[in-house]
């Protein structure tokens, strides 16, 4: 076995060496007639893969996106932030979170936590003047208007368990060179205005405030998906800037404290939580994952603290016991899964598999892709999750292999970046 | 001065308090009887988890479900005990690091109805939170926590108590002599194997008490916070106050967790600002987290170099000859 | 085509990503036109026909949507499958009918498929139906059928992994230490790897090198740090602790250079599958198995007929012993540590291919390499092989009767459960490990 396995790899090493170490995959015609199997990414993973592939790995791959995309003047000014940016996830949605309880707690005339939650609503709700920045809707609060802040990330009309209600999910679709290009975009309202429990409303009375706003940070810089915390982080920082940039709010220049959320391994969420609780910080901008969000929510609405995040997507959220104190910038994964159900049954696709991360975010979008392309008359051929930590991919990809799906939604983060390859390799996906 | 408030803050905290607890543990196994359990984790994980199914899926009431987590623990050190406590230290330490993660694994894969996979179980300290006598912050710290604080440190001043008395009786004896040398103990008849399983399963019923402070705490466990990093984050601040002595894990975790906490209070007025004292192309506020991990394992490598009985102990007790 | 709502979704999108604020003001009152007016809610789908042919749209099919107030609204699929019908907003049920008749002939629903379909309404999104047509032409695999492709994996992934528990097993058997920062070298050689060859250098030279410096670093790892700490007399068990601090020291710098991004080579990262039988696999994999295959048995050759290989197990057996014989241990452990290193730098620069370049890379397969070698037997050179491949193939093969996440539990498993029935491992020697 071994002496067979040395003298075939010595061929083909041979054979390589031959044509000039150039890239292996040019070489042979593949040897599978199979049809073409469509893949799906979600808003985890459909990044602007770029030159970290060769060019045409993912021509053809579709993906939604919830929420905004940065434009390239606003990218500039994150790169101004922070030079080492490498992607620019979840960016413009940490910036609006800043700027967005800026304002309201300019509408509130304070700078308390639960003066500035009770405001939330009613600054990115109609009715109101629509604007658009800072400079814009200060001007009009200080003008004695009623606003509705439409933000980089869309219209944001916060719902009353303080997730967006009205929004739209882009849909994108990957060229040669592995960036995507939108294709289309879906909008609408969600669902009908969700009624809040009990523990979902402000309780108690609102602390008189100190007059300056601080903002806290609470963004993953070790772990597992530490790479999601650098652009969020320079959000926050270049809406900081600007905000002090115009003179404050409540005319004091605001403040920042940064914190580290981790991916509790080790915990260290809750003890950063207490660092940016002992600042004094008004409102806590994060986490970026739902998991962790929700080990520590709990101890930050107790402080009685207001907490937004720009990327957590858990339906866990709607009805989490928060005070009212809890906002989101990213729609509960239920709009999203529909979208990305809708696309795949628009392009013809009735067979579909999941390959899920296990966690709170891909369980969650995972579940809602099933049930909405499930009523829509399609069927779920394999579900499987997999566990990101485990270093390969090659059993999950076998698995989906030997259901032979029409296409493939992948719900994850960076590790896509080892299943696509599998994907190849098993003759699931070719390009295009 | 916010900084070293922060930081002593921070050395009294619910963490530290449920650290102290995994330490004290560990310093019943390691530190007495010579054990290398590096599956503390684990003991804590089970803990947590045994409170949270039980109050949670089982609806238990509040001490049923501390006893269930409590049970657990103690079936989970008979588990690890029988097959691997006849083998040499570094094989007790691979078996034991095996079995947390396994049960890391299992928390967070299997029976996800019960477990909740990775997102864990949350949302079950309201009965322990209505009983808190306290209303108003105190020192900065808020009331939910005092609470548990109370609690955690309590537990840590009646478990030291009790370690303290069980090492002056001739079990404790017993224990320290089977860590210097195990011959000489089988020598005079006495099984060496049913104290080294004794202590395996006290330091394990220590740390699943910490479990508990992690789930109080939190109000919610997770798989991912009994990783091996927790194990080994127990086992510095063990070796940080010395092991052996009934104070040092209390000593050790105050000082890790005020120390950990002064480092990023540092760290992060050094990276503050538009010009920063440490210049961006070094180091970004971003990653304070990362450095301050990197300054932990220094720490731990200098400790164990320099001065392995670290702050109380006695080199002659650390010297590990195995 | 849908020419209005494709012209409607271009000026959606190009007012969405188009300039900034100006345009976000633009489009709003288009956003909420659909929300808090009377509204119209789309329905659309593809009718694609699937059979042992291949997929073909299906043209001229005619769908007819019964709304929330029973009125009835029909339309038929244009020549690429696709039809659209639009409903007044009413929240409430709607049914979705395809007409079979309307079919042409040899298409037909597929046995099981649903027909009428029935969606709730309750936004204005827009709201699709799946009509599965055709026998269908997925060929699914059985359990059986998998075996094949379980066992090719799982003997790739353990020939690599062999690499590095072969490492860890050398270390282990000459200085007694249970090196908990070896998966560290192996990211070690992974991260070497990415950074040259992103710098430009070809993946085979960044390879090389790779693997040079990881013998390098092992080497300077022992005579800078390792072996300073033997002259103080630090016991084996203070050395595992120290071997943690190091791991986390490691560790933590790889990420805060590389940011906890995952990061891929620029060659090779997306071979081709080839088919040999019931087998998938790439020519990159067969390259990776050889390389991995020529190191084990040269090393193992090497340790059985060179001086140095002959002085490393006498070593290994009573350092004392063989110091008094005239061996210089220092050189003999030197020597060790900089080929273990090479061994793991070479594991995690193949690793790198299948799993990408991580800081964690190698730390997430610290215990798979730990349960190899004592599967095999702690200290033996063919243990830690044969060990090796039995993880890799339990892993991989563990899939296909328990849930995925739970694999590397699977490994851990028959750690413990070796542990239990023969402690010394498949090919360990008989001594005292209690």
């Amino acid at each position: 076995m071994n002496r067979k396995l040395i003298g075939l790899a010595a061929t083909v090493a041979a054979s390589l060496l031959i044509t000039g170490c150039s890239d292996s995959t040019d070489q042979q015609s593949t040897a599978q007639p199979s049809k073409k199997t469509q893949i799906y990414l979600v808003d985890g993973n459909t990044t602007q893969y770029g030159d970290e592939f060769k060019a045409g790995t993912f021509d053809g791959v579709k993906g939604v996106i919830p929420g905004g995309k940065s434009t390239d003047e606003f990218r500039k000014r994150l790169l101004a932030a922070d030079p080492g940016l490498k992607d620019f996830a979840y960016a413009v949605e940490a910036y609006d979170s800043v700027i967005l309880t800026a304002l309201a707690a300019e509408a509130a005339k304070s700078d308390s936590s639960k003066s500035v939650a009770a405001k939330m609503r009613d600054v990115s709700n109609a009715p109101g003047d629509k604007c658009a920045s800072f400079e814009d809707c200060s001007k009009l609060l200080k003008a004695g208007s009623e606003i509705d802040y439409d933000g980089l990330s869309g219209p944001i009309d916060l719902n009353k368990t303080g997730s967006p209600s009205a929004a739209s999910v882009g849909i994108f679709q990957y060229g040669a060179d592995n960036t995507y290009q939108p294709v289309g975009n879906e909008t609408g309202e969600a669902s009908a205005d969700p009624v809040p429990l009990p523990a979902q409303e402000i309780s108690g009375a609102a602390a008189p405030g100190d007059g300056q706003l601080v903002f806290g940070s609470l963004l993953p810089q070790t772990g597992d998906l530490s790479y999601l915390g650098p652009p969020m982080s320079a959000g926050v920082k270049v809406a900081v800037a600007e905000l002090n940039d115009q003179g404050g709010v409540l005319g004091e220049d605001v403040k920042l404290v940064g914190g580290d959320s981790g991916d509790g391994t080790p915990n260290i969420a809750p003890q950063e939580v207490d660092k940016l609780l002992d600042a004094d910080v008004d409102v806590i901008v994060g986490t970026a994952s739902s998991s962790v969000s929700l080990s520590v929510l709990d101890k930050i609405v107790n402080a009685g603290i207001l907490n937004i995040s720009p990327s957590v997507t858990s339906p866990a959220f709607d009805t989490f016991p928060d005070k009212g104190l809890f906002f989101r910038m990213m729609q509960s994964d239920a709009l999203q899964g529909g979208v990305l159900a809708n696309t795949m049954s628009n392009d013809g696709y009735t067979d579909v598999a999941i390959l899920v991360r296990q966690d709170a975010y891909g369980q969650g979008l995972a579940g809602s892709i099933k049930t909405s392309f499930t009523e829509s008359g399609g069927n779920v051929v394999a579900t499987r999750f997999y566990a990101a930590d485990s270093g390969g991919f090659t059993a999950e990809v076998n698995a989906i292999k030997a259901a032979d799906p029409d296409a493939i939604a992948l719900v994850g983060f960076d590790e896509t970046k080892k299943i696509v390859p599998e994907l190849i390799k098993a003759g699931l996906w070719m390009g295009q | 001065m916010d900084i070293l408030m922060s930081a002593l803050r921070a050395g009294f905290s619910v963490d530290a308090a449920y650290f102290c607890l995994a330490a004290i543990g560990l310093n019943v196994q390691f530190g007495y009887a010579g054990l290398i359990n590096f599956g503390q984790a684990g003991f804590l994980a089970v803990g947590a988890y045994g409170f949270a199914v039980g109050s949670v899926s089982l609806g238990l009431p509040f001490f049923a479900a501390i006893g269930l987590g409590l049970l657990c623990s103690v079936a989970l050190g008979l588990l690890l005990g029988v097959p691997t406590l006849r083998l040499r230290a570094d094989y007790l330490a691979i078996a034991t690091i095996a079995a947390s993660e396994v049960l890391r694994l299992f928390f967070g894969a299997a029976f996800q109805g019960v477990f909740h996979g990775r997102d864990g179980i949350s949302g079950f300290s309201a009965g322990f939170q209505a009983a808190n006598p306290f209303q108003q912050p105190f020192l900065g710290y808020r009331p939910t926590d005092l609470w548990v604080m109370t609690v955690g440190w309590g537990l840590v001043v009646v478990v030291s108590v009790f370690v303290w008395s069980i090492m002056r009786a001739p079990w404790g004896r017993v224990l320290k002599a089977i860590r210097e040398d195990e011959d000489a103990v089988r020598s005079l008849g006495k099984s060496v194997y049913t104290y080294k399983m004794q202590a395996l399963a006290i330091g394990g019923l220590i740390g699943a008490l910490g479990g508990f402070i992690v789930a109080l705490g939190q109000n919610s466990v997770q798989p991912d916070n009994f990783s091996f990093d927790l194990t080994f984050i127990v086992c510095t601040m063990l070796i940080l106050g010395g092991a052996a002595r009934i104070m040092s894990p209390v000593v050790g975790a105050v000082l890790f967790w005020a120390l950990l906490s002064l480092v990023s209070g540092i760290l992060s007025a050094l990276t503050e600002g538009q010009d920063p004292v440490i210049p961006t192309w070094l180091m970004t506020g971003d990653q304070i987290g990362t450095v301050r991990f990197i300054l932990v394992g220094v720490a731990l490598v200098l400790l164990m170099v320099y001065r392995p009985q670290g702050i109380f102990g006695d080199r002659k007790e650390m010297a590990l000859n195995a | 085509m849908r020419f209005r709502p494709a012209l409607c979704l271009v000026l959606l999108v190009v007012a969405f990503f188009g300039a900034g604020s100006v345009a976000v003001a633009a489009t709003s009152p288009a956003v909420t036109a659909g929300v808090d007016g009377p509204g119209v809610v789309k329905v659309t789908g593809k009718l694609v026909n699937r059979d042992d042919t291949g997929s073909a749209p299906v043209a001229g099919g005619t769908v007819t949507v019964t709304d929330a107030s029973g009125a009835k609204h029909s339309a038929t699929s244009l020549a690429d499958g696709s039809f659209s019908v639009e409903v007044p907003f009413k929240v409430g049920t709607i049914s979705i009918e395809l007409d079979e008749t309307s079919l042409p002939d040899g298409v037909a629903l597929r046995e099981g498929g649903r027909n009428p379909i029935t969606r709730a309404v309750s936004s204005t999104l827009p709201l699709t139906v799946t009509f599965v047509l055709g026998k269908g032409d997925r060929q699914t695999l059985s359990w059986v059928d998998q075996v094949p492709q379980s066992l090719f994996n799982g003997l790739y992934f353990g020939l690599i992994i062999s690499l590095g528990a072969l490492g860890l097993s050398l270390i282990f058997g000459t200085t007694g230490l249970t090196n908990f920062a070896h998966g560290e070298m192996v990211t070690f050689g992974a991260l070497v790897t990415y950074a040259l060859n992103v710098m430009g250098a070809d993946i085979w030279l960044a390879g090389l090198l790779a693997a040079g410096l990881a013998a390098a670093f092992g080497f300077a790892q022992d005579r800078f740090f390792w072996r300073p700490i033997r002259r103080r007399g630090t016991s084996v068990l203070a050395m595992m602790i120290i071997s943690i601090g190091v791991q986390f020291i490691l560790r933590n710098t790889y990420q805060f250079f590389t940011g906890g991004r995952t990061e891929t080579y620029r060659q090779y990262t997306t071979p081709e599958g080839h088919r040999l039988g019931p087998i998938t696999f790439s020519i990159r994999d067969l390259v990776c198995m050889a390389i991995a295959l020529v190191l084990v048995v040269g090393v193992t050759v090497a340790l059985r007929r060179t001086r140095l290989g002959r002085a490393t197990r006498a070593v290994a057996n009573n350092a004392a012993l063989a110091a008094t014989a005239g061996i210089n241990v220092d050189r003999v452990i030197a020597a060790v540590w900089s080929v273990g290193a090479l061994l793991a730098g070479t594991c995690g620069l193949l690793l790198g291919f299948s799993q990408a370049v991580k800081f964690d890379l190698g730390a997430l397969q610290l215990l798979v390499m730990f349960a190899a070698i004592t599967v095999g037997g702690l200290g033996s050179v063919w243990g830690a092989v044969i060990g090796s491949l039995l993880v890799g193939t339990l892993i991989e093969m563990s899939t296909l009767v328990i849930p995925s996440e739970l694999k590397v539990a699977a490994a851990l498993f028959l750690l413990i459960g070796v542990l239990l029935v023969r402690p010394r491992g498949l090919l360990g020697r008989a001594e005292r490990i209690g």
